[in-house]
């Protein structure tokens, strides 16, 4: 107790900066979730939250039991493991890679250039992958050039992971590597020297100094990762599918968009849906966490 | 030192932070100071034509005119484009009404009866009665439209955006003309001449897609399916509801598209076609036929091509049948009562008679034409009896388009409480072309007043278990039609479907829209 005055006495002006921050989640990230109580309840917007009706887990059952229940569940969760197999490694490889360019501007020009994509809006990105992968589009033409027949390649269900993990890599693998830019630059670099001392090539030095050395950056990015599987967001989604894709493309977040806002704004209905996701979100971040303790001994808290 | 940098530095934080938390939250508490009764708050949303000229409807020529007329002063509310609903919403939950609301009231959660008895709204029998006989003349001269209006239990709620023009449909089937002619070829009316007309055209022109349109219109655009007397959805069938992919006819029209996929009529892509693509289809040659409205489709390619190639020409087509000399039924007609922009009278209203004289007027001769010409003089002059517009709407010299132009001064273009007036029509789709599209296409549109789904009212209960049903149905469908289409799945397997179709109630939804349309019948 005297030790926390103390602490408060110390840093006085920290804990005052650290206020408005403190106030922007309670304001709106832990203030607003009282509204997840309309999951369990019959959500009337003339009554309001705490006056609509308890219905207790029927909007949970009726998801359940739903049509397509396990085929959006199969397409969330494969859709995210595709993307953290390979979007996940390809910011890492990249940045790796700037690492060993020498030539300076060479490799400014790199990282600026792969990571612009990231700022261009959504909507604009998926027009340009809608036209790029339609019959006469570029990436279409260069899949003809080497024998494949030319057909619009997101009106087949088969390609549509591909193209939406493939796409995501070249939007957000330039601005994803910046962060592992910044831990490859707080490497000591007196170990290097020991390592070339030790007769270390450069293989070498990445493999036994590099990588150890942005190791924890990485986990802790990947348990992020981990505790997003279930919340893809829908906005690429919705722009890039179409009735012959759902099969592969309908995911949990463009079925609660359908359902909440195209088609009769269930908002009972859809927060249960919602709350469903974040529940195995955080027992995934969780049980990562665990692991990654054990194993690493690394770990968010 | 450092440390007071730092205490600086927080304050400074926290300060800001203070004064910009209050500006965040402000924006609705304004509604109480109210002088007399001239006097009314207004919420409406913006029409993107609106907004692109003016930020409030007091910079409106009409209601400008209407204060001058009237000395009722309106304090407009308009939530920004795109989150009508969410304001909408937030508007309800809170209970901070303003007096006048335009929107959708069908769209209510519980339907316009329920917003009634939440007390959001109030009843306007009797208003209409003692203080609108414009809007009461119109009722009692169009009982269709009085119908529409009403709901079941007979209660008014609004001053409709109402259509009183003989162009009921505004959207069809269109060909390229040049090419028709230059192959000697006769407008085709079946379904079966339509095939021809189209392998002609694509051997002659060498096309990849002969039939373009946007997914969602060969998916649910009940542009050919009319032929063999189903829709693409719900419709109605002498006072049964039905649904047309479960009907046995529906496969033969499947049949029919999916051959036209394999012969390659239909363009290829069309499940991933919008707008953009079909544009490109019709300008880059690539398509003889398509789908699209006589202003947003025939007027855009005819303008955009005019130079490019003179020879383009559009040709609007009659809805197909499949006998000769039968006449369409599926023509893609709205009702009278559009639903969105109709204004009803809050709880909140201290004056609502004056209200409903005030929204009354437009429905007179004159404020029929002060809503859709302006005033004479400005923005129209009169010839023989016909309002014509001036430069300043058709061909503005700040250099706004028509459309912009007709948001700034007068609510013509767009849903608004009065009527939509044939004679805009007339003039805003000015080309030769586009007036007898709308013509041709709008020739049967009684004949759609008999399939087309009407605007009947589910309870709230009925329509909660709709929601249930319907959406999970009508994404099964689409998926099925695309598969059907393409061959992935073949229409010998059409009876698998409709068994799925069962599976997923829908004989339920059938029901509950059929209780729902006998009351409506009843009204």
């Amino acid at each position: 107790m005297d030790r926390a005055v103390a602490g408060f006495r110390r840093h006085g002006a920290l804990y005052l900066m650290a206020v408005p921050v403190a106030l922007y989640y309670i304001v709106f990230h832990y203030g607003p979730m009282y509204g997840a109580v309309i999951a369990f309840k019959d959500f009337d917007i003339s009554k309001g939250i705490w006056g609509s009706t308890w219905v207790g887990f029927k909007h949970f059952t009726d998801f359940f039991s739903s049509f397509y229940f396990w085929r959006i569940l199969r397409n969330t969760v494969l859709l995210s493991l595709y993307q953290l197999l390979w979007g996940f490694p390809a910011p890492i490889l990249l940045a790796l890679l700037l690492n060993e360019i020498r030539h300076v501007r060479f490799r400014r020009f790199i990282q600026t250039a792969s990571y612009l994509p990231h700022f261009i809006s959504m909507v604009v990105a998926c027009g340009m992958l809608v036209d790029f992968c339609s019959r006469d589009g570029v990436i279409t033409g260069l899949l003809a050039a080497v024998g494949i027949p030319p057909v619009n390649l997101l009106t087949q269900p088969g390609n549509f992971r591909t193209v939406y993990v493939a796409s995501g890599i070249w939007q957000e693998a330039g601005w994803g590597a910046i962060i592992y830019l910044a831990a490859l630059s707080g490497i000591d670099v007196q170990l290097y020297e020991a390592a070339v001392i030790d007769g270390a090539g450069r293989m070498r030095k990445l493999l036994s100094v590099t990588i150890p050395g942005i190791m924890p950056t990485v986990v802790l990015m990947f348990l992020l990762h981990v505790g997003r599987i279930m919340s893809l967001g829908f906005e690429k989604i919705i722009l890039l599918y179409n009735p012959n894709t759902y099969e592969t493309a309908d995911i949990i977040s463009s079925f609660v968009y359908r359902k909440g806002l195209g088609e009769g704004f269930q908002f009972s209905f859809t927060a249960a849906v919602g709350l469903f996701s974040s529940v195995i979100n955080l027992t995934l971040v969780v049980a990562a966490n665990a692991v990654s303790r054990r194993v690493n001994q690394t770990s968010l808290w | 030192m450092k440390r007071m940098v730092f205490l600086g530095l927080a304050a400074v934080t926290v300060l800001l932070l203070s004064v910009a938390m209050p500006a965040f939250c402000k924006g609705s508490g304004e509604s109480g100071a109210k002088a007399g009764p001239v006097t009314f708050t207004y919420w409406a949303p913006m029409n993107a034509n609106v907004i692109a000229a003016i930020k409030d409807l007091n910079q409106n020529l009409v209601f400008q005119e209407m204060e001058r007329r009237t000395g009722i002063k309106m304090q407009f509310r308009h939530p920004p484009v795109g989150q009508e609903t969410e304001q909408f919403n937030l508007i309800i939950a809170s209970r901070d009404l303003p007096d006048l609301m335009e929107y959708d009231w069908t769209k209510y959660p519980g339907g316009p009866e329920k917003a009634i008895s939440d007390g959001i709204i109030v009843k306007l029998n009797d208003l209409v009665d003692k203080n609108a006989p414009n809007y009461k003349r119109y009722m009692d001269a169009t009982p269709l439209a009085a119908k529409q209006l009403k709901s079941d239990a007979g209660t008014l709620y609004v001053f409709a955006a109402l259509s009183r023009s003989k162009y009921n449909c505004q959207s069809g089937l269109m060909l390229r003309k040049d090419w028709m002619a230059e192959a000697g070829l006769k407008l085709p009316e079946t379904a079966s001449e339509w095939t021809d007309v189209l392998s002609i055209l694509k051997k002659e022109k060498k096309l990849t897609a002969p039939f373009t349109a946007e997914k969602n219109q060969v998916i649910n655009g009940n542009l050919f399916s009319g032929a063999w007397m189903v829709a693409d959805g719900f419709y109605m069938e002498h006072g049964k509801v039905r649904y047309g992919p479960a009907m046995d006819a529906y496969r033969e029209y499947l049949e029919f598209m999916a051959g036209w996929y394999k012969a390659g009529l239909l363009d290829p892509d069309f499940v991933g076609n919008n707008t953009r693509s079909v544009d490109g289809n019709v300008t880059g040659g690539k398509s003889a036929a398509l789908f699209g409205f006589a202003g947003g489709g025939m007027g855009k390619y005819l303008t955009a091509m005019k130079d490019k190639d003179p020879k383009f020409d559009l040709v609007a087509v009659q809805y197909p049948v499949l006998k000769k000399g039968t006449e369409p039924m599926f023509v893609n007609r709205s009702w009278e009562y559009r639903g969105t922009g109709s204004l009803a009278i809050t709880t909140a209203d201290k004056h609502p008679a004056e209200a409903a004289r005030w929204a009354d007027f437009f429905f007179s001769e004159e404020g029929n034409l002060l809503k859709n010409f302006g005033v004479e003089g400005v923005t129209y002059r009169m010839d023989n009896g016909y309002p014509r517009y001036t430069d300043l709407i058709m061909k503005n010299p700040d250099g706004l388009s028509m459309a912009v132009a007709m948001g700034k001064y007068l609510r013509a273009s767009y849903p608004t409480p009065g009527f939509i007036d044939e004679r805009y029509h007339e003039q805003y789709t000015s080309l030769p072309q586009q007036k007898e599209a709308m013509t041709l296409w709008s020739l049967y549109d009684r004949n759609a007043t008999e399939v087309l789904l009407p605007l009947f009212s589910p309870t709230a209960k009925e329509s909660e278990e709709l929601s249930t049903i319907v959406p999970a149905l009508s994404s099964y469908k689409d998926e099925m039609f695309v598969k059907f289409v393409m061959g992935q799945e073949p229409t010998a397997n059409f009876a698998r479907f409709v068994a799925q179709a069962r599976s997923m109630r829908l004989d339920r939804a059938l029901e509950l829209y059929q209780a729902a349309y006998d009351r409506y019948a009843k009204r």
